[in-house]
């Protein structure tokens, strides 16, 4: 009982500074935010794509000073999990969109079905947006093109 | 009798030694001044001369090499800038195939939605600094005539496309129509395709292209920049060797170095014995009768002719041949370097378009020094004049004479300290603090630059282009 009790304190400590902060490090799958005005996806340009490119660049147009991250489905907590960039050993995991309004982050795929959301969070106002990548092998996208082309 | 064919045989070979020495003298134009190489003008005709003279010696070779080298193999992607290791071999290879296209006379145009194709392929996309005439590009591969259909180019892509003959893709953007071109040339694509493999190595989502994030299209109200379309963006801080700025014509007790100064008037015909001079607040300024030579502390000298007719006559048959004047204008730069600091490397790169004359026949051409690839902008601020010197090199030449010419004299060795860049896009956040840019709101061209802070500290930063040709560059 004292151990689990201690455990959770640990999880509280390790869990409540990232939920003070603008996005967590778990979302769940049913989560929707309560806006949508806070970016429009540039790229990828369609809900669902396919690629042979193991790496897919998430780029958007935020509205400036909103807090932004993408999330990865992780397959063993059955929930998105923020995506960490690590810049000379300083983990950066969110960006606080500017002036610009320019936002992009890549995302390293996995083989197969790659579920990606992407958040926003202004405030109060928590925005996001899900996107399916499914990453195929070189020789398939070779095929699927030559398959394009011929018809 | 053996004695005899032995010292014959020395006899025979040391005249050889005499004859050929005494020919390598003669025919030596440092000996002779311009246009009176008697000698010189007989190895000419004779034919054992190099008919590219100009673009002879190797530093200005180096003066005309591509600024960047992306190789793209899907999702693998590098970037090569000119002295980076693995720059030569790549170029190497790809100056073999373009070669090939620059005598191929078919080529047909294509969209530019197939051009971003060929540059996403397995690929090498090869930037040139500046835009080039043709005739240019023509003699930088002692091409002497180009038949290729393009007026102006500063980019081309080599692009393996999955053909299973041997022939490549070659793509040129002709810049004078900003049309883009497609010609196949024939080469060993296994060799290609093994060059590609072997070159990419970093993930493309590291140093992505503006079109590739559909930063170069308007159609969100949040967007409020748009970038040109084959910017690469910096998507996450980078790391870079930091640079010193050391003054070359002035000692550390500020003053001025009189060996290096001797060199440099030399350089412009200048009589060194008995030199005519005054001081002009901290600047010393040299008088000849028809043009001044001022040398600033500041390391900046500035030569001046007195009129068009009176300035420096550069070694051209054609005053009005742009690739006669170019060559020679990269020769005097060069050769200057080689008189004034021989022990150091010439790291200078052309920064302003090589399209054509002037109606009168004016040429004007600017060039930056460079470290790692990436552009020195160590601006100084010339209170003579009250301008400031962007470029470490800016001349003007009228009818085949230079008229004028300012060079930075400084060497900006490498430190052992790191330096940070802010990623590409927080670097664009920032030019919205220049009111100049909210005027138009377009990037045309952001590249990482190294600058200097007001204690003369190395920064790293960006150069930017807007859609109207202005430049700023971020501190």
């Amino acid at each position: 009982m004292k151990k689990m009790i201690i455990a959770i304190l640990c999880m509280m400590i390790v869990v409540i500074p990232f939920g003070a902060m603008a996005a967590p490090e778990f979302v769940g799958v049913t989560y929707e935010g309560n806006t949508n005005g806070l970016f429009t996806i540039l790229n990828p340009d369609s809900f669902s794509t396919t690629t042979s490119n193991s790496t897919c660049i998430v780029s958007a147009a935020g509205t400036k000073g909103s807090t932004m991250a993408v999330y990865l489905y992780d397959a063993s907590t059955g929930m998105y999990r923020k995506i960490n960039t690590y810049v000379n050993n300083v983990k950066q995991n969110e960006k606080v969109v500017g002036v610009s309004g320019l936002y992009a982050e890549q995302v390293l795929l996995r083989n197969g079905l790659n579920k990606i959301l992407v958040y926003a969070q202004s405030g109060s106002s928590i925005q996001t947006k899900r996107l399916e990548v499914t990453l195929v092998s070189d020789k398939f996208g070779g095929n699927l093109k030559a398959y394009v082309m011929g018809k | 009798m053996r004695k005899i064919h032995l010292k014959n045989a020395v006899l025979v070979v040391l005249i050889l030694c005499s004859v050929i020495l005494a020919f390598n003298t003669w025919t030596d134009e440092k000996l002779w001044r311009d246009n009176y190489n008697f000698f010189s003008v007989i190895k000419q005709k004779l034919g054992l001369s190099d008919e590219y003279g100009a673009f002879g010696s190797l530093s200005k070779e180096h003066l005309a090499l591509p600024h960047r080298i992306v190789v793209n193999n899907s999702a693998k992607r590098s970037v090569y800038y000119q002295n980076e290791d693995g720059f030569d071999d790549v170029f190497l290879k790809v100056k073999e195939i373009f070669e090939k296209a620059l005598y191929e006379e078919k080529y047909e145009n294509v969209s530019e939605s197939e051009w971003y194709a060929a540059i996403k392929n397995k690929s090498v996309f090869v930037t040139y600094p500046v835009k080039y005439d043709i005739s240019i590009i023509g003699d930088i591969f002692r091409i002497k005539e180009p038949k290729v259909p393009v007026g102006t180019m500063k980019d081309f892509v080599i692009s393996y496309g999955g053909s299973y003959d041997d022939t490549l893709g070659v793509y040129i953007n002709d810049e004078k129509d900003n049309t883009y071109k497609l010609c196949h040339v024939e080469y060993d694509t296994k060799s290609f395709i093994e060059l590609v493999e072997a070159n990419a190595k970093n993930t493309v989502g590291m140093l992505p292209y503006s079109f590739e994030l559909n930063f170069d299209k308007s159609g969100d109200s949040k967007q409020n920049t748009l970038i040109g379309s084959e910017v690469l963006l910096n998507i996450t801080p980078t790391t870079h060797k930091a640079i010193m700025s050391l003054n070359y014509i002035v000692t550390d007790s500020g003053k001025f170095r009189s060996d290096t100064v001797e060199k440099i008037l030399k350089s412009f015909d200048y009589n060194t014995s008995s030199p005519r001079k005054y001081p002009d607040n901290e600047d010393v300024v040299y008088v000849e009768n028809y043009s001044t030579i001022r040398f600033n502390k500041s390391g900046v000298i500035e030569y001046k002719a007195i009129a068009n007719d009176k300035g420096i006559s550069l070694d051209v048959s054609n005053a009005d041949n742009l690739r006669e004047v170019y060559s020679a204008c990269l020769g005097f730069v060069s050769r200057l370097w080689k008189d004034v600091a021989p022990d150091h490397e010439l790291n200078l790169t052309v920064s302003s378009d090589v399209v054509g004359l002037n109606n009168n026949s004016t040429f004007k051409i600017t060039m930056n020094y460079y470290n790692d690839g990436y552009i020195i902008r160590d601006d100084i601020n010339m209170s003579a004049n009250n301008t400031v010197m962007k470029h470490a090199v800016e001349m003007v030449v009228n009818s085949g004479r230079i008229v004028s010419y300012r060079q930075v004299m400084r060497l900006y060795p490498e430190t052992s300290q790191n330096i940070m860049n802010i990623a590409t896009i927080e670097a664009i956040d920032k030019l919205y603090q220049n009111e100049e840019f909210l005027q138009s709101k377009v990037v045309t061209s952001i590249t990482p630059a190294y600058t200097f802070d007001e204690e003369g500290n190395c920064i790293m930063t960006y150069v930017a282009t807007d859609d109207k040709n202005r430049e700023f560059l971020l501190k």
